[in-house]
């Protein structure tokens, strides 16, 4: 008993020492919360948001779009581009230099050789990256000086420059290497070498965290903020929790349900941002079945999106009615969502012939019946990935249609649809940039395993309008092009295109100025700073 | 001389037959597992090449992360010992003494409503206690950190150990197990024959017990936790975002990155002979007339 | 190589026997039956989940009443996807009734069958039996399943078929000490000299003289044990799948609504966990202290 009394006045005491000096902590640390890790601290092998994020802030490119939606150039000073619009000449920095290697204390110049060898690498077929489509309409890269680079184009292509923005990697330390698969052993794997505005530190496993230091001698202004730190979390209620009581500074992206709670509390900002993606529920066309449009158009019918978007997430986000965000310059606003409406779904089941039903109600033709496989990836988001694939079953369930879910471990359900293409269903959102280029998703070329085609939805109109799309250069043009390819991808639903939600960042006010990039997040933040106690 | 040499030499012979049995099975069961991913195949030649680079301690790198084992595992290894070392002397701490008095005959009538609450706080899930626990601790009154970066100094870092630490303790089902054993034993002893005598004689009860009553059953279940010193911590650290051995393993089964799990396996294997090697000594020592 | 505790347990088959109802003490009836009451509601959840009477349909979806508190019409009150969280409860037995059984019956068989194997052939089986207990001893249990379930991808009863078996180390060592024990005291001659045959011998004296004790709480334990599991396994995600109710599945999905307020989605699950749980650890310590009471008390 008395060891016992003892123990609890000790915690007592501890606890009463640690109350006062709660929040306290040193100015000048930005510490960030992610749920999960990132996979690799790699341009163009890694392709997860949460890694991206952290590319942006140790790696520089040669532009990238300011705030305004301008480009600006990065470790480019000037560029020209020909008149027949064939030639792009980048007239690099001459101040730009790499981080440190671990135990130097300067670090090398950056040149032209950089450019080129991450160009190099980028397109050469063995590395492993679905980039090569992004750029094949470059020709060639050469250097022409120590800091100057030539691209030369296939043709001309609207926006070209803003393509630009992709990282580089450093040469001096690829000599050996003229592609990247991700098993070499290397040391910038384990200590990423950039030009961006910070400098990675240590990173001691896969779950710990990873300290970033304020570059000093950046090219565009050494950052205000001088440390950053990326906490990855396993569990995603935590985070909201560990941001309201101080441990961290800001939450990448606060799940709806906890929105609630910070806006009620002054301590802290929320900063909505949208990432141009959307969710959609993506059918494979090789199931005769769902080939059949009637059947499609029911799915789209049967299901009510609008509550689910206000049960599930809290509202915050928008339906959408074609294959592209909403806001975007691509989306056509005379293009209707399509209503929720069961009876209209019964009907279309009616009209393509899936009139009897079996015992329990699941409607068939003949030998078909309106059975399908459903397969979900235990990922991350699953909380309102769960409800909301529980609700589809739930709806489709009551006109007559059974949907059985299998979940899979990530790299199966890869594996599943992308590859072997073994599914019905799938849940899955889109994550674009700002050129929204859908071809290699709805295009009949694209079909094949490992492309992203997965559902093979062919149709020679969409074909001929993605390629007339990527070709024009006028951007009006493209803009009628892109609206009519609304117009039939939501006549012809191969995607049931849900919603684009905004994301909300949650963050301590102490933190200032914070802009956010829809995709890369970060690509501000020498702007930011921390406001000291007051 | 010769005969504790023996032993020792037979058991280091064992232990490098349960380290090719435990290696071999799951050398086995990566390779039977669907799909492709890299480290598959090889079959024998594989194997003891991988074998012999265990033994050299050499344990390579990681296939996903590209990171060597080395830098990897031992300070998630060390993130969980702190865990659930500091866990099991708190289940120690709280089971221990109340085993002792459910045995103690004069105790009787107290000492079962604490039985109550021990087995009360073992059979709640864990990770629900741990959710608890940073509810009412932390949310309303602010008072133990939720979490403090690995980078920060100081105090504030040693604060951040306590909850998980206790959450665990508390947790595991560790506590219902000691209370019960040592309750019965304790019990036991304390009826037999000779302990009776000495208290005929004036001896403590307790005192003249203890040997075979605690001790003894202490270090049976105390090093019967050895593997717990390894794994027992999932999901202690999942919540509070420890980074550690389980959550190492976890990552890397879904990664299926062999080179981890076999090394943290191979661990695993001599941590565990290591601490059967220790016990048997311990065991000798407090009961020499056995063994 | 002695192993764990019980090992050092007295045998006192048949010496004295005291009346039952002179030997139960108190706590010993209600533990007893408190320990009974769970039992009975879990066979009756179990048996109304199967035929799907009397309660609502746990799976039904009502998107519009979602987090609606207990009422009349919902006796637990709405899930996060407004399905009424009283009759997830009921039907969650049944993701561990039958699983548990499972893995309670593998362990014990096979754990007997090895221990008294090694008894009875001290040299020969019993090291090859040790050497595979050993190894299944050596890994943390907690990682050989996680090990298990993402390269397998197994239904629950074969995951529970393989916490089973990590169970099986610990019961094969006691029996097998106990044979030794038995073989010392010259009792498993002296049977065979009165002609008992092997089998009455094993499960006669053996089995339910001798090992009760153990046996008894540890098929209490080992239910409790399998509703723990997957309940941890739910909160990694890889427990049993929606929407498929558990109760490990229940606190797990709840936990997410936690930190809101909304604690009753996880506590209730939780709190009959923790119920069941206590009733099975004291109905096995009941009828353990009625079956092996000491005379010298």
């Amino acid at each position: 008993m008395k060891l016992i009394v003892r123990l609890l006045i000790l915690i007592g005491i501890i606890a009463m020492c640690s109350a006062g000096t709660a929040v306290a902590r040193d100015d000048d640390t930005l510490i960030y919360g992610e749920y999960g890790s990132p996979t690799r601290l790699v341009p163009i092998l890694a392709n997860d948001s949460i890694s991206i994020r952290l590319i942006e802030l140790i790696y520089g490119s040669l532009v990238f779009y300011d705030i305004g939606g301008e480009i600006k150039g990065d470790m480019a000073a000037s560029w020209l581009i020909s008149k027949d619009l064939r030639t792009m000449t980048f007239y690099l920095r001459e101040d730009v230099r790499w981080h440190p290697m671990p135990g130097e204390s300067e670090g090398r110049g950056f040149t032209a050789d950089d450019v080129v060898k991450t160009f190099e690498i980028m397109m050469h077929p063995k590395t492993v990256t679905s980039l090569q489509s992004r750029y094949d309409f470059i020709v060639s890269v050469r250097k022409v000086d120590s800091f100057t680079v030539e691209f030369k184009l296939k043709k001309p292509l609207l926006g070209a420059l803003g393509r630009f923005s992709f990282k580089i990697l450093p040469s001096f330390l690829l000599d050996e290497y003229s592609y990247l698969t991700g098993d070499e052993e290397l040391t910038m794997y384990k200590h990423p070498i950039g030009t961006g505005p910070y400098r990675f530190v240590s990173q001691k496993g896969p779950s710990s965290e990873i300290v970033l230091q304020a570059n000093d001698g950046y090219h565009l202004g050494t950052p205000s903020i001088t440390k950053v730190i990326m906490k990855p979390f396993a569990d995603q209620n935590i985070i909201t929790q560990t941001l309201l009581y101080g441990g961290i500074d800001l939450e990448i992206r606060v799940p709806p349900r906890d929105i609630g709670e910070i806006e009620g509390d002054s301590r802290f900002e929320l900063n909505p941002y949208s990432t141009l993606s959307y969710s959609f529920f993506g059918y494979n066309l090789r199931n005769p079945v769902l080939a059949i449009r009637e059947v499609r158009l029911a799915f789209a019918y049967a299901i009510n999106r609008q509550e689910m978007l206000d049960s599930f997430f809290e509202g915050k986000g928008q339906l959408i009615s074609g294959p592209f965000a909403p806001g975007s310059w691509a989306y056509n606003l005379d293009i209707d969502s399509m209503p929720y409406s069961p009876e209209e779904a019964n009907r279309m089941l009616d009209r393509a012939g899936f009139k009897d039903r079996t015992k329990d109600g699941i409607r068939r033709r003949g030998s078909y019946t309106l059975t399908f496989r459903m397969v979900v990836p235990i990922s991350k988001e699953s909380e309102t990935t769960k409800r909301v694939i529980l609700a589809f079953q739930n709806y489709l369930r009551q006109v007559g249609i059974e949907v059985e879910i299998e979940w899979l471990e990530w790299k199966s359900w890869t594996e599943a649809v992308f590859i072997d293409h073994e599914f019905d269903i799938i849940y899955a959102d889109w994550l674009f940039d700002d050129s929204f280029d859908i071809s290699s998703l709805f295009h009949s070329r694209e079909i094949g395993p490992g492309k992203n085609n997965f559902g093979s939805y062919r149709n020679p109109e969409v074909d001929a309008l993605l390629d007339e799309a990527a070709t024009t250069l006028d951007i009006e043009k493209k803009r009628t092009v892109y609206h009519r390819l609304h117009e039939v991808l939501a006549e012809d639903v191969p995607y049931t295109y849900l919603w684009t939600l905004t994301n909300y960042a949650a963050y301590n006010r102490r933190v200032r100025r914070v802009d956010i990039h829809p995709t890369r997040f970060f690509t501000y933040i020498k702007d930011w700073y921390i406001q000291g106690e007051d | 001389m010769v005969t504790a040499l023996k032993l020792v030499l037979k058991e280091v012979v064992y232990t490098l037959m349960l380290i090719v049995g435990v290696t071999a099975l799951l050398f086995m069961f990566f390779n039977l597992m669907p799909g492709d991913f890299p480290g598959k195949g090889g079959g024998l030649p594989a194997y003891l090449n991988l074998l012999k680079r265990l033994f050299t301690f050499q344990f390579g790198v990681s296939v996903v992360s590209g990171v060597d084992i080395n830098s990897i595992l031992f300070p998630a290894f060390r993130n969980t010992l702190v865990l659930t070392l500091g866990a099991i002397c708190i289940s120690l701490i709280i089971a221990v003494p109340i085993g002792i008095f459910s045995a103690y005959r004069s105790f009787k009538g107290y000492s079962w409503p604490l039985t109550i609450f021990s087995y009360i706080v073992s059979s709640i899930p864990v990770f629900y206690l741990g959710y608890l626990i940073l509810f009412f601790v932390s949310r309303q009154t602010g008072f133990l950190p939720i979490f403090y970066p690995e980078s920060s100094a100081g105090k504030h870092r040693l604060l951040s150990y306590v909850l998980p630490i206790l959450v665990l303790g508390v947790g595991n089902d560790a506590i219902s197990e000691i209370v019960r054993l040592i309750s019965s034993e304790l019990g036991r002893v304390m009826s037999t024959d000779y302990v009776i005598a000495s208290k005929a004689r004036g001896e403590s009860l307790l005192a003249s017990s203890v040997n075979e009553g605690i001790a003894i059953p202490l270090v049976s279940i105390v090093f019967s936790k050895v593997p717990f010193l390894i794994g027992g911590a999932v999901i202690i650290e999942f919540v509070f975002n420890w980074p550690g051995m389980g959550r190492l393993a976890f990552q890397s089964t879904l990664d299926r990155d062999l080179p981890v799990l076999i090394v943290i396996a191979f661990l695993s294997v001599l941590m565990v002979r290591a601490g059967m090697i220790l016990k048997e000594i311990l065991l000798y020592i407090f009961n020499p007339g056995e063994g | 190589m002695k192993r764990f505790y019980f090992e050092e347990e007295s045998i006192q088959p048949e010496e004295f026997h005291v009346p039952i109802y002179k030997r139960a003490s108190a706590q010993d009836v209600i533990s007893i039956g408190f320990g009974l009451c769970v039992l009975s509601y879990l066979i009756v959840f179990y048996i109304i989940s199967i035929t799907n009477i009397f309660i609502k349909n746990p799976m039904e979806i009502n998107v519009g009443a979602m987090f609606q508190s207990a009422s009349f019409d919902h006796l637990f009150g709405t899930d996060f996807l407004g399905r009424d969280i009283f009759s997830r409860i009921v039907k969650g037995t049944e993701a561990f009734f039958l699983p548990g059984l499972l893995s309670i019956t593998i362990s014990t068989a096979i754990g007997m069958l090895f221990g008294v194997l090694s008894g009875f052939y001290p040299r020969f089986a019993s090291r090859i039996i040790s050497y595979i207990l050993d190894i299944i001893d050596s890994v943390p249990r907690f990682i050989f399943i996680l090990i298990i379930i993402v390269l397998f991808s197994p239904s629950i009863y074969l995951i529970m078929t393989f916490v089973g078996i990590t169970s099986i180390p610990k019961i094969a060592a006691y029996v097998k000490a106990k044979v030794e024990v038995l073989k010392q005291h010259g009792f498993i001659e002296s049977s065979r000299a009165l002609g008992l045959s092997p089998m009455t011998i094993i499960f006669k004296h053996i089995v339910w003289l001798s090992s009760k004790s153990v046996l008894i709480i540890h098929a209490t334990l080992g239910m409790g044990e399998v509703i723990l599991i997957e309940t941890s396994l739910s909160y990694l995600g890889i427990g049993v799948q929606e929407p498929k109710p558990s109760w490990g599945n229940m606190v797990a999905m709840g936990a997410d609504y936690f930190f809101q307020g909304r604690v009753w989605l996880s506590t209730i699950p939780a709190i009959t966990i923790t119920v069941t749980i206590m009733g099975l650890y004291l109905l096995g310590d009941g009828l353990n202290s009625i079956y092996n009471e000491k005379v010298t008390r």
